[in-house]
């Protein structure tokens, strides 16, 4: 009798694990994966991330996008107090300040389990997505900046063939000016030259550096962090940029424009308001189609170095309180995959499927740029938040441009600053 | 007696079966509402200020801090920039604007209080249309702005090119000259309603028969309003000047979205620099700072304000 009702009691124990396993089983997993990028360049995310809940019905993932400028604020705030998405997109810059304080999940034991693609060093920019010898970040798309131009005002300037250097893109400019009459109707050179924290000035200030053989910071042989630029060449960098301005080839209004996204350059450019712009690849392209006329690419200036663009992109992360974690790698390796490419019109971050691009003619431009460009890993490595220098030299190139400060002023501002913040980043 | 008798018995009721003594029940009974504005108000100040004496940052929020005394309020008032935000937040931004608030304001309150609008039954119409800017958020009321003073296709600048007045479309947030104008523009537009509602809510609360005897006394119209409805509105116009002040001198939005304190650092107010040194910087520390010092500004501005005020009504009393 005993030995019946402990049966009894077994079997019907075993039973509800059985049955309340099944159900676990069966219980659909919700991931968030959140993105930054504008709602106008992601359709074929959106595409993406719904072919995969139509074809995993047990992981569903809900797309959440938020603006670029609160993304990682919100992710610091987040993370520590047990929230925040999944999956998070994030920038190249991000992935190691993210790491340091353990806001990522470390990557390793699920590479090693599956790794994505061709295998994780087939991934570009790996290094900025890595913390000692750990990833954190596997790198999503990969991008370059390249110029941007209407070829039919540059035909009918006199211009024959796109600038092949900084100063000749200023000569050009001012013929370009020219021959719209002098008047507010065509400008040579239109950029984004506002002052705020992200504006895109910080990017072509530093490709005119670069290609000019300087750096704002950079290790010594003994390893030292330094301020690198000199007070005369950087005075000159900001001169470049400035006589834009002064000679009227470039818009007055420009000195607010942040984003080279803005419609002042996407709108510009196909409106013949703005001859010459630089954009990176997802922005040419909405340039392209709010255009009449064929827009074209073309690699960027060269200085008297060499010619040279910055290698950026987005990685994806896992928040470390993710309850599916494995769920989350799943999803990222679909990401990563040919399949999402085939609707997300971002270049991949993978070698080899970057070298299976079919570029179009009106992209050359980027063809020639991602082989030269390299990563901001050079101010990553230094002891100064890349989004400090950006916004201490956005600032101070914009005091320029408004008449508040000359160029040489604005030089031995922006030293002597980097000068503290390196002070500051030791201590 | 019904009333008296049920009043008699809950009272005993109370002193019998009550799990408190009488006189800890007011206490109890307002403890849900103190504990709510601990919980919501004076937690996040806490915290703030428990910040402002640490060393952390952006992605150590939430860990354990250094403690490092007054280092940060040292860094804050050492640090470039904190005078010129200063001089920005209290008069570029807050005093001009706030004057030009309470002026246009009360003038607009008078309008609208006008017996023809009674008359006609448009009372409703002009108050609705005076709550539009209101009720648009900022974000909005910025992104309109700037397209209305766009120098190319802006209709500011068409007006100003189809009057002859100019020739070439003005940049207006791109120059120095212009920029502090078209922020304060944008922010007394949107804020405005604010001050004119409760100025003609204050206006339409005076009796009307002291003005009646006044014009029969032979008053004129404007001795009606400096003598009489002036000095009637004087403790609403001093509670408005210190909320917009107050308001105005915190406020982020309007710079931010406008210029985000360029172009340089011509604009930059205490909160955009509060913002950028927290979370560009990612010196959170130093921001809560910032925040701190912006908080004792206005304590002590509110306390001096309400302590002439309390002093000019005791002796005109």
């Amino acid at each position: 009798m005993l030995k019946n009702r402990i049966a009894m009691v077994f079997c019907s124990t075993a039973l509800s694990v059985m049955l309340s396993s099944w159900a676990s089983a069966q219980e659909k997993v919700e991931l968030t994966f959140r993105q930054f990028d504008p709602p106008t360049e992601i359709q074929g995310l959106v595409a993406a991330v719904d072919s995969w809940n139509a074809s995993h019905p047990e992981v569903q993932v809900k797309l959440q996008t938020m603006s670029g400028g609160d993304t990682l604020a919100q992710l610091a705030r987040e993370v520590p107090a047990g929230a925040g998405p999944d999956v998070q997109q994030l920038a190249f810059v991000w992935t190691r300040d993210l790491a340091k304080s353990k806001l990522l999940l470390q990557l390793d034991p699920l590479i090693a389990d599956k790794s994505p693609g061709a295998g994780i060093k087939d991934f570009l920019a790996l290094e900025l997505a890595t913390l000692d010898g750990k990833v954190f970040g596997v790198p999503w798309t990969a991008d370059t900046f390249s110029m941007a131009y209407r070829p039919d005002l540059l035909k009918a300037a006199g211009v024959a063939n796109f600038p092949d250097t900084w100063d000749a893109l200023a000569d050009a400019s001012k013929k370009l000016s020219e021959a719209g009459g002098g008047s507010a109707d065509q400008y040579g050179f239109c950029f984004p030259a506002g002052s705020s924290p992200d504006s895109g000035m910080w990017i072509l200030a530093n490709y005119y550096l670069w290609s000019n053989g300087s750096t704002f910071v950079d290790q010594d042989s003994a390893g030292k962090w330094k301020v690198s630029v000199t007070p005369q060449e950087l005075a000159k960098t900001i001169e470049y940029f400035n006589k834009f301005f002064v000679d009227g080839t470039a818009p007055e209004n420009l000195i607010t424009v942040n984003a080279w996204g803005d419609p002042e350059l996407v709108g510009g450019l196909g409106r013949g308001d703005c001859a010459i712009t630089f954009f990176p690849p997802q922005t040419f392209r909405a340039a392209e189609k709010q255009s009449e006329t064929p827009l074209m690419t073309a690699p960027i200036p060269k200085g008297s170095a060499k010619r040279i663009s910055h290698l950026g992109g987005r990685a994806l992360g896992i928040n470390p309180n993710s309850k599916h974690p494995k769920e989350a790698w799943e999803f990222i390796q679909y990401l990563t995959g040919p399949e999402t490419f085939k609707t997300y019109n971002q270049y991949p971050a993978q070698k080899s499927l970057i070298s299976k691009l079919a570029f179009p003619a009106s992209e050359q431009g980027y063809v020639e740029m991602l082989p030269v460009a390299q990563t901001f890993e050079r101010y990553i490595s230094s002891p100064i938040p890349v989004s400090s220098m950006t916004a201490l030299v956005n600032r101070e190139f914009g005091a320029v441009f408004s008449g508040q400060r000359n160029p040489e002023e604005a030089a031995t501002a922006i030293i002597q600053q980097l000068n503290e913040l390196l002070a500051r980043g030791k201590g | 007696m019904t009333v008296l008798a049920s009043g008699r018995g809950q009272s005993m009721g109370r002193k019998t079966g009550g799990y408190l003594p009488p006189s800890l029940e007011p206490y109890a009974l307002v403890l849900p509402a103190i504990l709510v504005l601990a919980f919501f108000f004076a937690g996040p100040a806490l915290y703030n200020i428990a910040l402002s004496f640490q060393n952390v940052s952006l992605f150590d929020l939430g860990q354990s801090n250094e403690w490092v005394g007054f280092a940060n309020f040292v860094a804050v008032l050492t640090g470039g920039g904190l005078a010129a935000a200063f001089f920005n937040t209290a008069v570029m931004q807050t005093l001009i604007t706030v004057v030009l608030r309470l002026l246009f304001g009360l003038g607009l309150a008078i309008l609208l209080n006008a017996d023809v609008f009674k008359r006609w039954q448009l009372g409703w119409l002009v108050r609705s249309l005076v709550l539009i800017p209101f009720v648009t958020p900022p974000v909005v009321a910025v992104a309109a702005w700037k397209w209305l003073l766009d120098p190319r296709y802006g209709a500011v600048n068409q007006l100003l090119l189809s009057l002859g007045l100019i020739e070439r479309g003005i940049p207006f947030l791109s120059r120095t000259s212009t920029v502090w104008a078209a922020v304060d523009a944008m922010l007394i537009w949107r804020e405005l309603p604010f001050v004119v509602i409760t100025f003609l809510a204050a206006l339409q609360s005076i009796p009307k028969e002291l003005k009646e005897s006044a014009r029969i006394d032979g008053a004129s119209e404007f001795q009606i309003h400096t003598l009489i409805v002036l000095p009637m509105l004087k403790p609403v116009i001093a509670i408005v000047a210190l909320l917009t002040t107050i308001w105005t001198f915190n406020n982020f939005v309007y710079v931010w979205l406008a210029t985000r304190g360029g172009p340089g650092d011509y604009t930059q107010v205490l909160a955009t620099k509060m913002y950028t040194v927290s979370f560009v910087d990612y010196r959170v520390g130093e921001g809560a700072a910032i925040g701190v010092l912006m908080s004792i500004i206005m304590f002590i501005f509110a306390f001096g304000y309400l302590a002439v005020l309390s002093r000019k009504g005791k002796e005109a009393a």
